[in-house]
């Protein structure tokens, strides 16, 4: 039997673009339960951080901010250029990949500084949350990060529609992710 | 514009065709062996809580002596934890969630919409491997050296913490809970996007079969809420191995105590929705069937769609009627109530047209309609008993007591097994191209049907007298010694009821090979799925069918072609 291309009705968003819209929503949902879980033990509390705990340094997560800021920049400079300017992009692409690493690598800092001043995990929940909410934001900065590899092959592939698809999804989650890291850093660090 | 969908070729050898399928109706039917297998296991389960509320203290007949060498054949406390906690985490998410949305979703969405294949085949195959890996993670806790996970299927703090339940088990299954929602994710990612983008040329969303409404509706939820329950669990796995401090409190918690009841929260702002994630697909497709089977236009069947997306809608807002006994402030619990009650609105119109679509049809009494009337009979009792749980006043009386779990057993494992059982009598012969027997079939209905209401009837009798979910043995509290009998009428009951299944495994597995060749429409029903031989092509659909009325188009007097109902492919006529 000819295999048909299918016929989509009633819709002019494709398919690949709603079903990212969705896995958003699912990740947002995510994202908003830590947070959820950070306001309630947060309130709990009669202040923040609680009795007998300092507040973190700002040092690292300042330089995560500025890393995972510039990288969505880059990442949004690439979007822009790489259909026209393959140099160009190139340069952009590899600085927010190593962006993103240097991120991951401040991040590990920022745990190592917090275990040493007695802000490890066990305690209590001041540094249990700090700590476990940025692993999961750092866990999935690291499926960023093998996105954006996957996106290496942009030169022969510009014109491509699926690898279209990839960079526009793949840059909607970075971006996704650096607007969490900058809400993680006003809500924990800031304030 | 078209979109170069599915290019995968027909398969050719076994692993292809069966293992790594990208067929939605080979992965349908993956999900549907995985749901009866785990249906089984949790099954056996029940089947030993009983016995031990029963006979408390006495051998478990038969397997007894090889199941529990060290006490002589009796279930020991720890054993029974373990059992009723890996029993609802079975049904649930390993047996209803597989057969109801996995299997149903799968097989049925393409085909009843008139697509050739789910919009990303690969992403499906994965979700069903994934499901796959969670399982074993799940069996596999259960040989860790302090056994599987014993804190109830919702997995409370402390119960769930290293304080309460030590070892592997809780960590294995918050893993696989992990997992399986992962798993599921992708599903729901796959389902919306298969109904909003491939609906066959014609057919709006009103002309979709309620069935599709219903695991529609299902996915969306699942999308939306699964990612909640995902992080509850990461949290208690961090806090389990990682040594985090988010739901330890008092003294287990050194400094900056945690929150148990956070965990509550998180679980149920997802749990409730769950509820609907499992009974949705069930009543979409007795939505259907009722109509099918009673040769009449679904009564009202837009207002049905309709009611169960404001169901969709109110069950997100509603969370709270689950925590009543948490010391919640009186102005939240009485806001929970208020809510809670609304959606009876919108079932009781559900209901309504349920009952709507049975007045006057000419009924043929073909199993699938006895199970969907089934359906209607268990889900009235099921939903009238959550009104005394959604009240304060009486959920403080009945709450944690066996009440709640007739309660929830009525909504979620009656209804939705009889209404998995209606799917699968219904596809059986699309699925298979074999008929099921009638005769077993309607065996099975109703020793079924007797079985689970003198289950579940008993269990909220008890409950009312008192008796506490989750206790190894009641009855050495004085005032619960006189529930033996009744105890032991339930256990009979489900011994009952599970001897009950096996004229339906031998249906199944006889009718797999030696059922009598099944017409391409034993049911004469007008859905886009019909118009195919049984079973379907490769690709379903020789020609993409264009949709000219609606689903339940049937007993219109003006027909001429000799049949009292039309394919969703005619023209209405006038």
């Amino acid at each position: 039997m000819a295999i048909k291309s299918m016929n989509i009705n009633q819709t002019m968003k494709h398919p690949k673009e709603i079903a990212f819209t969705i896995l958003m929503v699912s990740w947002v949902m995510l994202f908003a339960a830590l947070f959820l879980a950070y306001a309630l033990l947060r309130f709990k509390e009669a202040q923040w951080p609680p009795m007998g705990f300092e507040v973190v340094s700002l040092k690292w997560p300042i330089v995560s901010t500025i890393f995972v800021g510039l990288s969505s920049y880059t990442l949004f400079l690439f979007s822009k250029n790489f259909k026209s300017n393959v140099k160009k992009a190139k340069k952009y692409l590899y600085s927010t990949i190593f962006l993103g690493i240097g991120f991951l690598v401040s991040q590990k800092l920022l745990w190592n500084e917090m275990n040493a001043t007695g802000l490890d995990v066990g305690s209590g929940t001041f540094a249990s949350i700090i700590q476990a909410f940025s692993w999961v934001h750092a866990a999935h900065i690291v499926m960023g990060i093998i996105g954006l590899t996957w996106l290496l092959s942009f030169a022969t592939k510009s014109d491509d529609l699926d690898f279209n698809f990839r960079v526009k999804h793949v840059s909607k989650f970075w971006h996704f992710l650096d607007i969490v890291w900058i809400l993680m850093f006003v809500t924990m660090f800031l304030i | 514009m078209t979109y170069a969908h599915g290019k995968h070729a027909a398969p050719t050898t076994f692993l292809s065709k069966y293992v790594f399928s990208y067929d939605h109706k080979v992965i349908g039917k993956q999900f549907l062996w995985y749901g009866i297998f785990f249906l089984g296991v949790g099954g056996m389960m029940a089947l030993l809580i009983r016995w031990t509320l029963a006979f408390p203290g006495e051998a478990f007949p038969v397997l007894g002596n090889l199941l529990f060498p060290h006490t002589n054949g009796i279930v020991p406390p720890d054993t029974y934890s373990m059992l009723f906690t890996l029993h609802g985490t079975i049904m649930i998410f390993f047996a209803i969630t597989p057969i109801l949305i996995g299997a149903f979703g799968n097989y049925c969405i393409p085909l009843m919409i008139g697509a050739r294949d789910m919009a990303f085949p690969l992403f499906n195959m994965l979700s069903f491997h994934i499901a796959v890996i969670s399982g074993a993670l799940l069996l596999g806790s259960l040989f860790t050296p302090m056994g599987g996970a014993a804190g109830g299927w919702t997995s409370y703090p402390t119960l769930s913490t290293l304080v309460g339940s030590p070892g592997a088990g809780q960590t294995l299954w918050c893993l696989s809970i992990f997992v399986l929602g992962v798993s599921s994710t992708m599903g729901a990612v796959n389902y919306i996007t298969t109904v909003i983008c491939f609906r066959a040329p014609g057919m709006g969303y009103f002309d979709m079969p309620l069935t599709i409404w219903g695991l529609w509706l299902t996915a969306i939820l699942n999308a939306i809420f699964l990612p909640v329950l995902g992080a509850g669990v990461i949290l208690l796995t961090f806090d389990r191995v990682f040594g985090t401090t988010f739901f330890l409190a008092g003294a287990a918690a050194t400094s900056g105590s945690g929150d148990p009841i956070l965990f509550q929260h998180v679980f149920w702002i997802f749990g409730h929705p769950e509820v609907y994630i499992l009974i949705l697909p069930a009543w979409g497709m007795v939505s259907d069937f009722l109509s099918f089977f009673a040769r009449k236009p679904a009564f009202g069947a837009k207002a049905t769609a309709l009611s169960m997306t404001t169901i969709t809608i109110l069950s997100t807002l509603v969370y709270g009627h689950h925590m009543f006994t948490t010391q919640m402030s009186p102005l939240l619990t009485q806001t929970f109530m208020t809510l809670t009650m609304t959606i009876s609105i919108p079932s009781a119109i559900l209901f309504a047209n349920w009952l709507g679509t049975l007045y006057k049809g000419s009924i043929r009494f073909d199993s699938p309609m006895l199970f969907s009337m089934g359906v209607v009979f268990v889900f009235g009792l099921g939903g009238l008993t959550g009104l005394y749980l959604g009240t304060v006043s009486t959920d403080l009386y009945l709450h944690d007591t066996y009440f709640v779990v007739g309660h929830f057993h009525y909504t979620m494992a009656a209804s939705v097994l009889l209404g998995g059982y209606a799917g699968t009598y219904f596809w059986f012969p699309k699925m298979f191209g074999r008929m099921m027997d009638e005769t077993l079939a309607k065996i099975h209905f109703w020793i079924t049907m007797i079985g689970l209401n003198g289950v579940f009837m008993g269990m909220m009798v008890v409950g009312f007298a008192g008796m506490h979910r989750r206790l190894y043995n009641p009855f050495v509290y004085e005032f619960l010694e006189k529930l033996i009998p009744i105890n032991k009428f339930i256990t009979y009951s489900a011994l009952l009821m599970g001897v009950g299944q096996l004229p339906f495994v031998w249906n199944f597995v006889y009718s797999l090979y030696k059922g009598k060749k099944a017409p391409a429409n034993p049911w004469e029903v007008g859905t886009l799925e019909w118009t195919i031989p049984s079973p379907p092509i490769h690709y379903n659909f020789e020609e993409i069918p264009t949709v000219r009325c609606g689903p339940h188009e049937f007993g219109n007097p003006k027909l001429t072609n000799g049949r009292d109902f039309q394919y969703q492919t005619e023209e209405l006529v006038e």
